[in-house]
């Protein structure tokens, strides 16, 4: 196989994974802004509907969404069928777990609520709020772990995109904040129009009650799927539902199996990896040089957990058995941005064929942006200065 | 407790003062009336009054009733415990019994509480409080990250630093943790719930908060993953099981306490939601639930403890296999106790046993801290003083010097290892204290109160603690003592034969009797703050004590004197062991200090002992320096500048001496002529030397002096008869006799002789 048209494409992914993945978040951003306004009222919502919500539906945008999230989520797997180890550090598994659960459960919201906007029905917020808090807790509950899910994923990925910007340093303090805010801020406004409802439920039973001994049952299950006009059938929207959820189920579990294949069909050498002054570890030759550090819970420096973007993971080869692989596209394009030397690698990207491996990093493992702002050599310009 | 009562009887006192002088100052102040003649007639009539009579009679009585009925006695009170013992077996049967259908009343219990969506819905709230305070955490974070990051990359050599580095990052999770306690119960308590859900949502987000908790406290202690942070001397694996078992065992006794907790509620409240009068037992079906988990518990808890110590067989080394064992069968006994004791519901015993039983195995840890911890320091020191002392070997030639004449390498004396007897005391002694505290709190014992009528208890309590206190303290004043006592007389070196001794000399006398005083002492105060707390009146013992102090002062006068003016002495530094020292008409080398006397042996032998109170005033002649004056005869025809030149040639090589050179402050040096006598002339030199070598420098400077004249063609003077013989012609045999006598006339004259120097 042509490595480097392989790894030219390796940087076309990176980018396309991103990009899908921001434009996912700003949407999801804008829907939960639209969700927080509930803690001023249920009229504020259905108010800024159209602005935050709607507008993602239109014409335009609704394909652009679905596409990126198809994209976004097949590249997911294709990093996940690509990944030699799955436990180098909590964030990422985190990520990657949240990644694969959030098609099957965003499945029945989203397919609901295109199911009746095809159908015609208006699903506004007063609607919702009823729907999900007095016909079908259930579901409402299953929102709220979407909404965490999601956003907890979108985060994890947005933060190892901004640590690994030099000029995002001072920023990030004030975006974490944003971050917290934003979630936290929808689920209050679902919870307060959720428990305006329920007041509103509990004296409406009360005033029933007392009236006639009619069930409530119809009072407060506006079935959302019973409209005048039913161009798609209750049942086929439920079918789908089902179907988007397994396929989406049986895609990650085929990608996982597919994965552990490739890694039981890959033939691996053996590894000895030195660091410094430390005893060398032993590790195979599928897993990255800063894959070895963290299975070994050696601590290393790496900003983008592993994404090749940051730079900071970069080492000085020191001696190698045997020759390493070439550079890959994106490998270059990060170690030309920081003007590395010529024997600089990325850990993260280096993945010795065997043999024995010599390293010195050119960080220390804390390392993080900030520190440009108190130290005046840098030490990929600097070579020359690096301890004998 | 004796501490309090005399705070008491002292606040006591000061309030007595007080009112005194208020009383003073009322006498003076004009301004309060004495009362009339009326009211003193209103109150008599008042006192005569048969309804107040009765009504005071009977408050009396109440007040009599009333006071022993706090006092049970021993019977009573054991009589109390069984029958709680015997109710608690009656519980359990009735839970044993109603065993089988426990789920279904608890279940029917349940549905008849909550409704399926009320369930989802405080499902839905309770997540969204996780999430308000996990994302409150997760921002917290954030800023602390690059703090957290930097304390476990970096590396902290001395010991102190390495556990203000673990407490920082413990202090951190702590910041994480209480920013989701605000974020999940500050929400939660913001609205508001019917009484099972705030239960079920609090125990659940309580429960969280706890084991979390518990978890970083784990984590400061065992630190799995950065074996440079640990507190505790395990190996990297066996912190990672014993971390995750004592993380699993207490999340299972979280959930296990708060679940039941939660059935409590269920089954002791009617399905109104309103709460049954509280009756302090449980339901048969929660008694039956909670005996269940119980025992998963002490299953669990035994599974764990074997799972640990297989581990700890196979990764550590620190303990012997036999220790292991029993440490094992320690904390399984430790578990089955705390079961049995939970079962019969003897609440206090129960905590009891788990706070001794966990006690001991944290003091042993705690010691094992201690040690590894001054391990290390003194490593360090030992690291750093070998690399100070011996500079790197740079060249070859070095190495084959020291290769030569392997040069014993000097005992470098690390400043803490004295320190370690009082850190452990140290640590010891919080530990009991707190322990001590634990158990009072348990027993309810009220130390702090001050009950006119004790309990049994509460006076084996408080005689204990005080026992324990006075001798904890007694043994850590001892220990640091002690320690401080015997690292200056460590550090104290004898002095070499020849050599003066240091101003430390005087320590080695005066510490080990310092050392006795401070024993005794403490010794007796401690027998008597025990004797007191156990009631002893111990004021006859200190009367008698004195009586015979004084007695033993009067008759033993000169002792004291002996003993108290030696302690001045030596502490105005007048005499070393091995100095040369006059007192009165006697010399002789200090040999031994005693506490009463002093052993001078002169240098011919005798020793002589002089008790310190007859010495009025002593001359040291060992101190600091000497100077030693010599003289030599030399015809009036020498050559005085030859004479200088040659003197300051020999003093020159005397300072080259390697014995003694060093010990020359002022080498020979030549004072010129000193006197002119009959014959000849008296050249003096002189030179200074440190006390004691100047006998030595003496002997080669005559010596020397001698041969250097000699070569350079210079005779001593000789006492001679110069005989003028007038006219020319040759003397007969007669008169050259004449002569002759006339001149051994002149030489035999009678010379005073030189004072011999009495010296060593």
């Amino acid at each position: 196989m042509n490595r480097a048209k392989g790894t030219r494409s390796g940087l076309i992914v990176r980018t396309m994974r991103i990009w899908s993945g921001l434009f996912l978040l700003i949407f999801v951003t804008s829907h939960l802004l639209n969700l927080s306004l509930g803690v001023i009222s249920l009229e504020a919502m259905d108010a800024a509907r159209p602005y935050l919500s709607e507008i993602w539906a239109s014409l335009m945008l609704g394909p652009l969404l679905l596409s990126a999230l198809v994209i976004h989520f097949c590249l997911g797997l294709w990093a996940i069928y690509r990944r030699p180890t799955l436990r180098t550090n909590p964030q990422d598994l985190v990520q990657l777990l949240s990644g694969v659960i959030v098609v099957p459960l965003l499945a029945t919201h989203a397919i609901g609520v295109a199911s009746l906007k095809i159908n015609g029905v208006t699903f506004d917020y007063a609607a919702a709020t009823r729907f999900f808090w007095l016909a079908q807790p259930q579901i409402g509950l299953l929102q709220v772990v979407l909404l965490s899910v999601v956003w907890v994923h979108g985060c994890a990925g947005l933060f190892t995109w901004l640590r690994s910007k030099e000029s995002m340093r001072n920023m990030l303090g004030w975006i974490y904040p944003i971050a917290v805010a934003v979630p936290v801020l929808a689920l209050l406004g679902f919870a307060e129009a959720g428990r305006g409802v329920l007041v509103d439920a509990q004296a409406a039973q009360r005033a029933s009650a007392q009236a006639y001994t009619a069930p409530t049952a119809t009072a407060e299950a506006p079935q959302p799927a019973a409209p005048a006009v039913q161009r798609v059938a209750y049942q086929t929207v439920k079918t789908a539902t089902s179907q988007v959820i397994w396929w989406s189920l049986v895609l990650a579990a085929l990608t996982f199996v597919a994965r552990s294949i490739r890694l039981a069909l890959q033939p691996t050498q053996l590894v000895l990896l030195k660091h410094g002054d430390a005893q060398p570890i032993t590790t195979r030759s599928n897993l990255s040089v800063l894959d070895s550090f963290k299975q070994n819970h050696k601590p290393h420096a790496s900003l983008c957990e592993g994404r090749g973007r940051c730079g900071t993971c970069a080492v000085r080869i020191v001696s190698s058995e045997f020759p390493l692989p070439e550079p890959t596209a994106l490998e270059m394009k990060t170690l030309r941005r920081i003007g590395a030397a010529e024997d600089v690698r990325l850990a993260c990207q280096l993945t010795p064929s065997g043999g024995f491996l010599e390293v010195d990093p050119l960080y220390p493992a804390d390392y993080s942006f900030k520190d440009r702002d108190f130290e005046q050599p840098d030490p990929v310009t600097a070579p020359a200065e690096a301890p004998a | 407790m004796i501490g309090l009562l005399r705070i008491k009887a002292g606040l006591a006192a000061l309030l007595l003062i007080l009112s005194t002088a208020l009383a003073t100052a009322q006498d003076a102040a004009p301004t309060i009336d004495a009362p009339s003649a009326n009211d003193l007639h209103e109150f008599t009539r008042l006192l005569a009054d048969d309804r107040i009579q009765n009504w005071m009679q009977e408050q009396a009585n109440d007040a009599e009733a009333a006071a022993p009925q706090n006092i049970k006695s021993i019977r009573e009170q054991l009589a109390e415990a069984t029958d709680h013992v015997g109710a608690r077996v009656a519980d359990l049967s009735a839970a044993w019994a109603s065993f089988g259908e426990a789920p279904e009343v608890i279940a029917q219990k349940w549905r008849a509480q909550l409704t399926p969506d009320r369930r989802v819905r405080s499902l839905t709230f309770a997540l969204i409080f996780l999430f308000f305070g996990a994302g409150l955490e997760w921002l917290s974070r954030q800023y602390t990250n690059p703090l957290r990051r930097r304390i476990e990359f970096s590396t902290f050599k001395r010991p102190r630093e390495r556990l203000f580095a673990a407490l920082t990052r413990t202090a951190l999770a702590f910041v994480g943790l209480t920013m989701f306690a605000i974020g999940s119960i500050g929400a939660f308590s913001t609205i508001d719930w019917p009484p099972l859900l705030r239960t079920l949502i609090l125990a659940a987000l309580v429960g969280i908060l706890i084991v979390r908790a518990i978890n970083s406290l784990t984590k400061l202690f065992l630190a799995p993953r950065v074996p440079q942070l640990r507190l505790l001397p395990v190996g990297d694996k066996m912190a990672r099981v014993t971390g995750q078992a004592i993380m699993f065992f207490s999340a299972m006794v979280v959930f296990a306490v708060s679940l039941i907790d939660v059935f409590d509620q269920l089954t002791t409240s009617d399905v109104q939601g309103g709460m049954a009068p509280e009756q302090g037992g449980m339901a048969p079906e929660t008694l039956s639930v909670a005996v269940l988990f119980a025992v998963l518990l002490l299953a669990v808890a035994l599974l764990l403890i074997a799972i640990c110590f297989a581990q700890a067989k196979k990764h550590t080394d620190v303990l012997s296999d036999r220790a292991m064992a029993r440490w094992r069968i320690h904390l399984s006994l430790l578990s089955a106790l705390v079961f049995v004791t939970w079962l019969f519901d003897v609440r206090a015993l129960m905590w009891t046993v788990l706070s001794i039983g966990l006690a001991i195995p944290i003091l042993k840890l705690l010691r094992a801290w201690t040690d590894m911890t001054f391990d290390q320091v003194i490593a360090d020191f030992r690291a750093k003083a070998e690399k100070a002392t011996t500079p790197a070997p740079s060249e070859p030639v070095d190495t084959a010097i020291e290769e030569d004449e392997p040069v014993e390498p000097a005992p470098i004396v690390d400043p803490y290892e004295t320190y370690r007897p009082i850190a452990q005391r140290l640590i010891r002694f919080a530990m009991f204290i707190a322990l001590g505290l634990t158990l009072a709190l348990i027993w309810n014992a009220g130390i702090f109160e001050n009950s006119e009528n004790p309990t049994v208890a509460q006076r084996l309590f408080s005689i204990l603690i005080d026992s324990a206190a006075a001798v904890l303290i007694a043994d850590l004043i001892w220990t640091w003592g002690k320690s401080s006592i015997d690292r200056r007389l460590a550090a104290y070196k004898p002095p070499e034969d020849g050599q003066a001794p240091g101003p430390e000399a005087r320590m080695a006398t005066l510490l080990p009797l310092l050392r006795v005083v401070l024993m005794v002492t403490l010794l007796s105060m401690v027998v008597m703050s025990v004797l007191s707390s156990m009631g002893v009146n111990i004021a006859p013992i200190l009367a008698g004590a004195s009586v015979m102090g004084i007695a033993i002062g009067f008759g033993a006068q000169s002792l004291v004197k002996d003993v108290v003016s030696g302690i001045f002495f030596l502490v105005d530094d007048a005499f070393r062991v091995g100095e040369y020292v006059e007192i009165d008409q006697l010399r002789g080398t200090v040999e031994k200090i005693s506490i009463r006397s002093l052993q001078i042996r002169h240098h011919r032998g005798a020793v002589h002992t002089l008790p310190f109170g007859e010495l009025k005033s002593m001359t040291n002649y060992s101190r600091d320096w000497v100077i030693m004056k010599l003289e030599f005869r030399v015809p009036f025809d020498t050559d005085l500048q030859l004479v200088k030149k040659i003197v300051k040639k020999v003093g020159a090589e005397l300072k080259a001496n390697e014995h003694y050179g060093d010990s020359i402050l002022d080498t020979l040096k030549s004072q010129g002529v000193r006197r002119m006598e009959e014959f000849n002339m008296v050249v003096g030199v002189k030179f200074m030397t440190r006390p004691g070598e100047q006998w030595l420098v003496r002997r080669d400077a005559y010596q020397k002096v001698r041969d250097a004249f000699e070569a350079n063609g210079i005779r001593m003077a000789e006492r001679n008869v110069k005989v003028e013989i007038a006219g020319d012609q040759p003397l007969t045999e007669e008169e050259r006799k004449a002569v002759t006598a006339a001149a051994q006339d002149a030489i035999a004259q009678p010379v005073a002789p030189g004072v011999v120097p009495d010296e060593p």
